[in-house]
């Protein structure tokens, strides 16, 4: 959901899901990711990094070998834009020039759940394990019977008011990227359920949380609404108004591990 | 809470700037030898404007986040904008940078990546012209200053409030400006009272002051008249002051005496670094 003010055009936040493999090894990836609103092209760049992720990634030993594909793939992406505004007449402004040469810039957060063998199931679950990537401040919160038990990579609210660290399509604005990366994993029972969320968000479902609030209901209750779009977009319409909610764009995905 | 209001294309803000083009602006600043006040002026100004548009071009074009106006006075009163956009006062920050009256390209340093600096050719879009010609008609231009501000203020009426920016280097000399500034700081929006900065530039090589919240070191009755009537810093503006290496107490206020050009480049930056864009 875009900011206050912004067409859905502008929303400059994207997500993707990957499809679940067809053989009995299940594994499901999910990806979010938030474009810095002071860049340019950072709704392609946020769409690109997700794109990526679910579809390439492995392990965080090839890290290095994802990004500088990532990176190849967008300068390819950046060409065929400059191209098709070419095809539309529409010049390359000075006041552009500055923000194209300093690229787009992002957060993001991929969610790998595996199950190695589907047909092997373990006694302390369903024998799930999860892996997640951060870079920035987009955030992953992991429920079990009702409790919060893991935050990933953000803990605290307060820690939304610094400038996160967010990944560049520039090349030379990623010095010590790898460095920034960051990891986590554990286990997944069934009726789990996850929530992936960019910063606004997150920073008021950790808010809730260190109040003894339990927001992940909130949340849950508007997707099980009769119409959850309508139900998620009022939602957040009254938090800002109520300045619970910085305005911002939105993203949220919840997941669950049902058997 | 004042000085808190999201500046978005729905509720935009405003920036004003007044600059002083008496014929004492072809002097160069205090202290140092070559470049004229008026050409200092017009390049951090020119500058800044580039900026801004930078500030608030997006993917699809440059979001109208703020109006833009320039009123020069000397021997005349009026908008300083040149080309397309000349004689306007206030202009949507798109039209601004749709519309500079000739692109220049000048030369930068930048490091070469070997430890070197290398020169490299930019563009400098130029909306300002040097002018510096006749006398110092303060109180009208901050007569205009206000009329101009008042139609910007009916019409948005919850926008964080106007900032404007002053620069000169005289005394008035159509009577005593006080009461046309206070004018001017007396506008407000729901979000708070419109913000004055004075910036003085230097005619002799005495230690500038900057963002003083007291008025016991000024040299004269002019300074004092600068001080008085310029706002205090907001909490965001201090912050700002700050990161530029300068420790202002509480009530500082955004006035700058006999300040050279590196002052007044600061003090643009402080008035107009967004706080709340959205």
């Amino acid at each position: 959901m875009p900011k206050a003010g912004n067409t859905a055009a502008e929303y400059e936040d994207a997500f993707g899901v990957s499809k679940t493999s067809p053989d009995s090894t299940f594994r499901s990836v999910v990806a979010i990711a938030d474009g810095a609103s002071e860049s340019l092209l950072s709704r392609q760049w946020a769409k690109l990094l997700v794109k990526r992720f679910v579809r390439h990634w492995q392990e965080p030993s090839e890290l290095d070998e994802w990004l500088s594909d990532t990176l190849r793939a967008w300068q390819h992406e950046k060409r065929s834009y400059l191209r098709q505004r070419v095809r539309e007449h529409k010049p390359i402004q000075w006041y552009e020039e500055p923000g194209l040469e300093a690229g787009a810039f992002a957060a993001l957060l991929g969610l790998v759940i595996t199950r190695p063998d589907a047909s092997n199931e373990s006694s302390n679950g369903c024998g799930y394990t999860w892996r997640a990537v951060a870079v920035g401040d987009c955030c992953l919160f992991q429920m079990r019977a009702d409790v919060c038990i893991r935050s990933f990579p953000v803990t605290e609210s307060r820690a939304f008011t610094n400038r996160p660290f967010l990944l560049s399509s520039n090349l030379a604005r990623n010095a010590g990227i790898a460095e920034r990366f960051q990891f986590a994993e554990g286990d997944a029972q069934r009726h789990d359920r996850f929530f992936l969320m960019t910063d606004a968000l997150a920073a008021w479902f950790l808010y809730e949380i260190e109040n003894g609030a339990a927001p992940w209901r909130e949340l849950s209750n508007l997707f099980r609404a009769k119409n959850p779009a309508q139900a998620v977009g009022e939602w957040i319409k009254a938090r800002r108004t109520a300045h619970e909610l910085r305005n911002d764009d939105v993203t949220l995905i919840e997941l669950e591990i049902l058997d | 809470m004042s000085y808190s209001a999201e500046i978005s294309r729905t509720n935009p803000s405003c920036f004003l700037f007044v600059i002083d083009q008496s014929g004492s602006m072809a002097d160069p600043f205090g202290g140092e030898a070559g470049k004229r006040k008026a050409d200092g002026v017009a390049d951090a100004l020119n500058r800044l404007l580039q900026n801004l548009v930078i500030k608030c071009a997006k993917t699809e074009g440059v979001r109208d986040y703020y109006y833009i106006g320039v009123i020069g006075y000397g021997a005349q009163v009026g908008s300083a904008f040149l080309g397309n956009i000349a004689g306007r006062e206030l202009v949507p920050i798109s039209e601004v940078a749709a519309n500079p009256a000739r692109i220049e390209e000048r030369t930068k340093k930048v490091e070469d990546g070997a430890g070197g600096l290398v020169e490299q050719m930019v563009k400098f879009p130029i909306w300002i012209e040097p002018i510096a010609n006749q006398g110092t008609p303060m109180r009208k231009a901050m007569t205009m200053a206000e009329t101009t501000l008042k139609s910007f203020v009916a019409a948005h009426p919850d926008a964080f409030p106007p900032i404007v920016i002053h620069i000169t280097d005289g005394e008035s000399t159509d009577g005593d400006p006080t009461e046309a500034m206070r004018n001017v700081t007396n506008i407000q929006t729901s979000d708070g009272n419109v913000l004055l900065f004075n910036v003085h530039l230097s005619s002799s090589s005495s230690q500038p002051i900057a963002y003083p919240n007291s008025s016991d070191a000024l040299p004269d009755k002019y300074a004092q008249l600068l001080f008085d009537t310029a706002s205090e810093l907001t909490p965001f503006m201090l912050s700002i002051a700050r990161e530029q290496g300068y420790d202002p107490e509480a009530g500082a206020r955004g006035f700058v005496f006999n300040g050279d050009l590196a002052l007044v480049i600061q003090s643009l930056d402080i008035g107009t670094r967004p706080s709340n864009l959205r």
